[in-house]
């Protein structure tokens, strides 16, 4: 696989995609979340940055997955169904080539977009907070990236194996629904199904960190696990002290890199066995 | 060296032989026409070549390479203008063909490309999601021409054309083909094939039934000339007696018409008048021997001759041609 050539493709696709306004119609829509929560804190008796990104990391896990779904599911399944596929296909470059450019045309596009919330925020909590708390902001931005990366890199992959438009939403939606809202929800979660089953079924007996590395697996929870970097010492939320080392920051980090690795080498796997008739 | 040649080429979808045992020869400098009806497998045999599709058996090889081991040097050689082609709806035309330029590795003059293609000057700096189906084949030619590659692929280049836009497609095919390119292109369209091809190839079912320049088609042709008589009544007999004729290739009667395939021309009035003897012949209709009518029998699968066969048949390649019909 070229370099240059998975280049060419992310700058085409980026041109390409920058252009539709539907792009750009969902990240306002985050765009607002984020400014609405930031707005709401400030009118607080005592505004805290703090206290409001503890708010911004529920909504951003919740939300932003979507919206990078949103951007990244027609990434080479669109061209297939469009059939575009055939002209980029008959260009001299490799399948591989193709979905690297995906992945980074997709991935600037929505580091760009929340790059641009993230500025607007700061804008807006400079503005109406007394305090800045720049490093909490950053380090908010930096742990955001990777989950941004994560489900764009999945969703890109489902749609470099995807035949079809509706099969790539539907596997993308479904990745987005089964690895996120079904995650991170106590009780009713996957997690509490697994629980259900290996100790009311089985009657086994396993320990909280157990299903807490369960549930860590998943990107979405990896990532709000991760921001306990924030929060440590901040007085805010339930954080359990003393966590084994599959539990710390450094361990949710690495589970967030994962999901960008490994999806994007299985997409570029799929798309070379793709039969393009 | 050709410029493709397959062996025994086989491409299995589930329990259809989409092409079967495969066996191309295009040389170079040639505009070489791939014609079959629709689903006779052309684009499939395309797909392989591009590396779109592996090959259930056999081999193919574009320019001395195997498309299988190296489809991308195979792919930096060729210029292919893809069946069915959509351009990205909010990259221009320009945006198109530096595109192309820049996965090729060459420099391409965008306007001198466009311009060469007749997209008219206008639209070249214009969101291509807007052209018109003859603007965006017209772009798809300007991109297979980036770099000037040997070997241009055109997959059904003038479907969804217009009568006057298919005119300018072929006047085009044959412009390229005066540069000294080698010309492959699919159509199920038998008048654009007469018009610009050189040599051709005719597939049925997956396989090739006839290959040869169109005046040795012409002439194979010749060799079963069909007539036709509408008679009064069907004596016992008839038809054997027209078999028993020198030089009768076939005899069938249905509804009153007698239809009969001579290889000698000369030998048709023979059989009108070993008919006349038998009964009253109400009409006799001789028809030329053409090509039309040889595609329209491969095509329709029949050999034997059905009265109504060639005919419809060639009516349809021209009312296709006409209403500008091709694979959507």
């Amino acid at each position: 696989m070229s370099v240059r050539d998975a280049v060419t493709v992310a700058r085409h696709d980026f041109l390409n995609a920058r252009r539709s306004k539907l792009v750009w119609g969902v990240v306002a829509i985050y765009v607002a979340f984020l400014l609405l929560v930031f707005y709401a804190g400030s009118l607080a008796d005592q505004p805290d940055v703090t206290q409001a990104l503890y708010t911004q990391v529920a909504l951003t896990t919740l939300l932003l997955p979507l919206v990078a779904v949103a951007a990244a599911y027609l990434a080479v399944a669109g061209e297939r169904e469009s059939n575009t596929v055939r002209f980029l296909m008959s260009q001299p470059l490799s399948r591989g080539a193709v979905v690297t450019g995906k992945l980074l045309s997709r991935s600037v596009l929505l580091v760009v977009a929340l790059a641009l919330a993230v500025l607007a925020g700061v804008g807006l909590v400079a503005a109406t907070y007394p305090a800045l708390e720049a490093g909490q902001l950053a380090t908010f931005f930096g742990l955001t990236l990777l989950l941004v990366g994560a489900y764009v890199s999945v969703s890109v992959a489902i749609s470099a194996a995807s035949a079809t438009r509706s099969r790539a939403i539907g596997g993308a939606i479904g990745f987005y629904f089964v690895s996120d809202v079904l995650f991170l929800f106590g009780d009713f979660s996957v997690i509490g199904l697994v629980r259900y089953v290996l100790e009311d079924l089985l009657g086994g007996d396993y320990h909280q960190y157990f299903y807490e590395a369960l549930r860590s697996l998943s990107p979405a929870n990896a990532y709000l696990n991760s921001t306990q970097i924030i929060f440590e010492g901040e007085g805010v939320g339930q954080i359990p002290r003393d966590l084994p080392y599959y539990l710390q920051e450094q361990a949710m980090v690495a589970v967030l890199v994962a999901w960008i690795v490994l999806p994007a080498v299985l997409g570029v796997i799929a798309f070379r066995r793709a039969e393009l008739g | 060296m050709a410029a493709i040649e397959t062996d025994s080429l086989t491409r299995q979808f589930g329990d259809v032989r989409a092409v079967d045992g495969l066996d191309l020869e295009v040389e170079r400098g040639e505009v070489y026409g791939f014609l079959g009806p629709n689903g006779a497998g052309k684009s499939t045999t395309i797909n392989i070549l591009l590396g779109f599709l592996e090959p259930t058996a056999g081999e193919a090889t574009v320019l001395g390479t195997d498309v299988t081991d190296d489809g991308r040097s195979v792919r930096a050689r060729m210029g292919v203008l893809p069946e069915g082609f959509e351009p990205y709806e909010r990259l221009t035309g320009r945006e198109h063909v530096s595109y192309a330029a820049e996965l090729a590795g060459v420099d391409a003059d965008a306007p001198a490309l466009l311009d060469r293609v007749g997209l008219e000057r206008e639209a070249w700096d214009r969101r291509a999601g807007g052209y018109s189906k003859g603007m965006a084949q017209r772009l798809a030619l300007g991109c297979a021409l980036v770099g000037d590659p040997d070997l241009l692929v055109l997959d059904e280049p003038s479907s969804g054309l217009d009568p006057g836009g298919m005119a300018e497609m072929r006047e085009l095919i044959r412009t390229e083909a005066e540069r000294g390119t080698t010309v492959f292109f699919s159509s199920h369209l038998l008048p654009e094939v007469e018009a610009v091809a050189d040599r051709v190839g005719i597939l049925a079912d997956g396989e090739l039934v006839a290959t040869g320049t169109l005046d040795e088609l012409r002439a194979g042709t010749a060799t079963r000339a069909p007539l036709r008589l509408d008679l009064a009544g069907v004596p016992d007999g008839l038809v054997a007696a027209v078999r028993d004729l020198p030089e009768v290739l076939s005899a069938e009667v249905e509804d009153g018409t007698l239809q009969t395939e001579v290889a000698d021309p000369a030998v048709k009035v023979d059989v009108i008048q070993a008919v006349a003897d038998r009964t009253d012949v109400e009409d006799v209709v001789a028809e030329t021997p053409s090509l039309e009518s040889m595609f329209a029998k491969y095509t329709n699968g029949d050999v034997e001759g059905d009265p109504d066969g060639p005919v419809a048949a060639a009516t349809d390649a021209t009312a296709a041609a006409a209403d500008g019909g091709g694979d959507r």
